[in-house]
């Protein structure tokens, strides 16, 4: 190396790039064009299991109905990864190649239809009657600036899980139903030291809105306000203080885990005996039953407080991309199939809860009786605030709550510093 | 730069310089025939993306739509954001754990397999699984043995009594950048070596045994013979090395996501959640070219520290 | 030189305690892949398979054509790991032997593409894949593959070239060989340990790469091994044995190189270079 410098280098990489780049950049104008020539092939992304039923009763039951009964539409099924599939999603709607339908996590819809790649669903034929026989909870998910951008394609929420061992150890007769009687019980089956010691509750969802609704909820306080316009006097107001303070307490004091990252915990926490509760969704319970045949364990729903009993809300939503009007219909076909009773019913049995309040009963959903205490928590649970910059929203509150938990600041405080961010993000909306 | 390519000498007759003026073009025309292939795909795939997010890191960059000009409004929003001052601190911190560990322990493995040995191939093999084994299973398995409540290492401390209650090991800024950098050691030592093993090969016997005959120790071979001999793969593992601690990624993204409260935060990830959750993609490039420039100035004090005593350039 | 019995045994055992160390969390890989039913990690940890069996294995392979998965990523890393080592070789050799015009603004600008974070430039490559008709195609992968192997070969090639004495090539040009002929008969077989590292790192690379092939390929039966590992990893929880064990399935070919090609590193090799 002659000389030293080493910056002029980024100015020769510039240089080398100018003529690429002019070129590149006016060829990239080009706008995708798209088949129109029937029979129509729609493709339909999701992130379904890829190593249980899910994927493969997509594949081989429900698609295949689906093209009988439809004939001149096929769909190609993609499945991905779930970790990765926003950023694909996002990459491609720079790239202006989306599917024409897919399978949204719930918090992913209005960050997409605000993006303006999501079809307004309002008015398309059979809407209406859809989205009356869907849980409000999770319906809500599909809503941005008024108008419905999806349907609310599978669910779940989640309950207490109770140690029955732990519980029958301590003298106490039933999972806790009130929220007084949780925090006593919470409390009462804390113990041990080291290596043996067993907390009363994991706060399987940390510090993020997940693991925060239920508490924030169940006292009768709320993230923001109804129209989710502002957090002033819901985020920090006294009830969802009240939550907080009760949650970082018991912390603090050693009842719960789970609230910092490093002791992050699932059902097998349960079942080896390092906590006696976890707020859990219905997703690892056929695990149980393979990998913890002899541990016993209740589910009941969250403890009531002042707000009642109330969870949070997840699941996926299902949305038809801008594409072209034929495909737009044929998406629209596959998406009503999707929410019908055949279908809904169908993939409740490979894991995947239906949103319909009324499921029919069906062979198929023999022995999957565990999913009615979730769906009974539905009528009740709470959805977490449907807006496109949720994730930003989310990592403000959890950032705040955790300075709390370190100590760094009072519940208070960091609540109102927190409502300040959210209502600056709000106001950009 | 190009002294070698044409010299008039008047004095010379005319046949001689046409002859000189030819060689030159054919010198020049091999080594830029050797050069093409390289560049051209250096031009369209690489430069043409990094030319396009350095326009855009003066823009708004929606995903969709039109750019708008914005100025230089992402980099000084870069600049004040308290959360990229802690990202590169604890990159740094990183640096100053994982570089040394990777270099020190690199180039130890590599001196000590590179002389036959029984067992040889294995050991190598050993050292070098960490480096071929997928960045998210190791980072899922660390996760799991620094676990609070249930993970490994707290319970083997647990189990020699050397602490009574668990350590939170994942809760603590300063002992999660820690984690990440053992992580991040263990998986690069057989990489490390590997480079140095090559390099040792091309260190000449001779050297050694001429040393042995002047009564010159192991110790003294080692700084006189075996570090100037390898000096160039040194500076390509320390700038690589450097490189790598200020782009750390999947280890915090995956044990922290840099929580609590961002106080684990690196740059790139906090640059991941920036672009792919919260749509910032004009203040993500902006972020990017900051760390491009901050990773150009180490590896410039590098330069100077591995600065060469002599040029070992071909002159024609 | 040095060879004493005593301090190789020292030097051996030394090495074996730090490679057990080193092995751990491969060993606990492992060990949780040939549990059966092992849908979770276990407290108190459990170091040696209790029910030892290759159900994982099994299962991990026959998930979603995993043989498929594997045939493609093979495919894409060898062709992509040739062309991009021997691309850069030439670049290297150039760039660490000769003075030309824009030796140092290419060295350099080669340098900086590497500093900066190559996530930046998802969104850019996307759009030029698609203007260039690339996306969805393996050859569009190894095409992107190789352009990102380039740089940071020419970087290794150029030290290790750097650091071979020029002595040794004078012989050459004396007989009045070409610069293809310094090249390919005398530098490349002197640089063959480095040739190996380079194969080796960049096989590995296109071998691990998930991001971008998980973004410009939109078909299933185009998908490579490091999007199907993936799918072991549900939303809401993990198959750690199946995932475990796909992972090890995973590393096999790497293994089954490295145990090839570490035997030429070893010294000799260049001396052989240079009287053949």
């Amino acid at each position: 190396m002659k000389g030293k410098r080493f910056l002029p280098a980024l100015a020769t990489l510039m240089a080398l790039g100018a003529m690429t780049g002019l070129t590149g950049a006016a060829a990239a104008q080009r706008t995708p064009v798209r088949r129109t020539s029937a029979p129509i092939t729609i493709t339909f992304w999701n992130a379904y299991n890829a190593t249980d039923n899910e994927e493969k009763t997509i594949v081989k039951d429900i698609i295949p109905a689906f093209e009988r009964s439809h004939p001149g539409i096929k769909v190609q099924n993609v499945t991905l990864p779930y970790s990765a599939m926003q950023q694909k999603l996002l990459t491609s709607a720079a790239g202006g190649v989306l599917p024409d339908v897919a399978r949204l996590d719930i918090i992913w819809t209005p960050q997409l239809a605000k993006l303006g790649t999501l079809m307004v669903q309002n008015n398309l034929p059979g809407f209406a009657a859809l989205s009356k026989k869907v849980f409000p909870g999770p319906l809500s998910t599909n809503l941005y600036n008024g108008k419905y951008y999806g349907l609310p394609l599978d669910t779940n929420t989640t309950v207490l899980f109770t140690n029955t061992a732990v519980l029958a150890k301590h003298g106490i007769k039933q999972p806790p139903r009130t929220m007084a009687q949780f925090i006593a019980d919470i409390k009462k089956m804390t113990g041990g030291q080291g290596k043996t010691k067993t907390f009363g509750y994991m706060d399987g969802g940390g510090t993020d809105l997940w693991g925060l609704v239920p508490w924030i909820s169940s006292f009768g306080g709320s993230v923001l306000s109804p129209n989710l316009k502002t957090a002033n006097g819901y985020l920090n107001g006294p009830k969802t203080v009240r939550a907080i303070t009760t949650l970082i307490s018991l912390s603090k004091a050693g009842y719960i885990t789970g609230l910092l990252p490093g002791a992050n915990g699932d059902l097998t926490g349960l079942a080896q005996g390092q906590y006696a509760m976890i707020n859990e969704g219905p997703w690892d319970v056929p695990t149980m039953q393979q990998q913890y045949p002899k541990v016993h364990y209740k589910m009941s729903l969250f403890p009531a407080g002042l707000g009642g009993s109330r969870s949070v809300v997840g699941g996926e939503d299902i949305g038809v991309f801008n594409t072209n009007p034929a495909h737009e219909k044929a998406a629209w076909a596959f998406e009503k199939f999707m929410m019908s009773p055949y279908a809904q019913s169908l993939m409740q049995a490979a894991g995947q809860m239906s949103t319909l309040k009324n499921l029919p009963p069906s062979p198929v959903l023999k022995g999957l009786a565990y999913y009615n205490v979730f769906r009974k928590q539905l009528n009740t649970a709470v959805a977490r605030p449907s807006i496109p910059n949720y994730s930003q929203v989310d990592t403000d509150i959890s950032n705040a709550v955790t300075l709390a938990a370190q100590g760094k600041e009072s519940v208070k405080a960091a609540l109102d510093q927190a409502t300040q961010q959210v209502d600056a993000l709000l106001a950009s909306n | 730069m190009a002294k070698d390519t044409i010299v008039f000498h008047s004095a010379l007759p005319l046949r001689r310089r046409k002859q000189r003026l030819y060689r030159s073009v054919r010198h020049h025309a091999a080594i830029y025939l050797f050069l093409l292939p390289g560049l051209a795909f250096f031009l369209v795939f690489t430069t043409y993306p990094i030319l396009y997010s350095f326009v855009m890191s003066f823009t708004n960059w929606p995903i969709m739509g039109p750019a708008q000009f914005v100025g230089v409004q992402n980099y000084s929003q870069v600049l004040n954001d308290p959360i990229v001052r802690t990202a590169f601190l604890n990159a740094i911190l990183y640096m100053v754990v994982s570089v040394p560990l990777q270099l020190g322990l690199g180039l130890l493995v590599a001196i000590g397999l590179d002389r036959p040995m029984p067992g040889r191939t294995t050991l190598r093999l050993i050292y070098y699984l960490p480096v071929i084994t997928s960045w998210v299973v190791v980072t899922y398995i660390f996760q799991y043995l620094f676990n609070t409540d249930y993970g490994l290492i707290n319970w083997l401390l647990m189990s020699i009594n050397v602490i009574q209650s668990p350590i939170s090991w994942l809760a603590d800024p300063n002992k999660a950048i820690v984690v990440a950098a053992i992580l991040g050691s263990w998986k690069g030592i057989g990489w490390a070596m590997m480079i140095f093993l090559a390099a040792l090969q091309g260190v000449p016997v001779e050297l050694y045994e001429a040393a042995a005959i002047d009564g010159a120790g192991k110790w003294h071979s080692f700084w006189s013979i075996t570090l100037p001999s390898i000096r160039a793969s040194m500076f390509f593992v320390t700038v690589l090395l450097v490189m790598g601690a200020f782009q750390v990624f999947i280890q915090i993204y995956i044990l922290t996501a840099g929580g609590p409260a961002d106080q684990t935060q690196v740059p790139l990830v906090w640059m991941y959640q920036q672009a792919f959750a919260n749509l910032q993609f004009g203040y993500a490039s902006a972020l990017s070219w900051l760390i491009a420039v901050l990773i150009v100035l180490f590896t410039m004090v590098q330069f100077w520290i591995f600065r060469p005593r002599s040029l070992n350039v071909r002159e024609g | 030189m040095w060879v004493n019995s005593r301090a190789t045994t020292i030097r051996f055992l030394i090495l074996l305690t730090f490679a057990i160390i080193m092995a751990f969390p491969f060993w606990y890989m492992a060990v949780v892949s040939l549990e059966p039913n092992q849908l979770s990690l276990q407290y108190p940890p459990v170091l040696f398979p209790q029910h030892a069996s290759f159900g994982n294995y099994v299962g991990a392979w026959q998930a979603n054509n995993f043989a498929g998965y594997f045939m493609r990523s093979l495919y894409v890393s060898v062709v992509s790991t040739f062309l991009g080592t021997l691309i850069a070789c030439a670049v290297a050799f150039v760039v660490s032997r000769y003075r030309f015009f824009g030796r140092n603004a290419i060295y350099r600008a080669f340098l900086v593409s590497m500093m900066i974070p190559g996530m930046t430039f998802l969104l850019p490559q996307f759009k030029l894949m698609e203007t260039l008709g690339l996306l969805n195609h393996l050859y569009g992968l190894i095409l992107i593959y190789t352009a990102g192997m380039i740089p940071f070969t020419t970087f290794l090639m150029k030290g290790f070239f750097d650091d071979i004495p020029l002595e040794l090539e004078d012989a050459v040009l004396m007989d009045g060989g070409s610069k293809w002929t310094l090249f390919a008969r005398v530098a490349m077989p002197m640089a063959t340990p480095s040739l190996v590292t380079a194969v080796l790192f960049n096989f590995m690379g296109g071998w691990d790469e998930f991001t971008m092939a998980l973004t410009f390929l939109q078909n299933p039966n185009k998908f490579t091994l490091p999007i199907a590992l993936m799918f072991f990893q549900g939303q809401h929880s993990t198959q750690w044995g199946e995932f475990f064990a796909a992972a090890l399935i995973q590393t096999a070919p790497i293994i089954i190189m490295f145990v090839i090609f570490q035997r030429y590193i070893v010294k000799g090799i260049m001396a052989g270079a240079v009287k053949g």
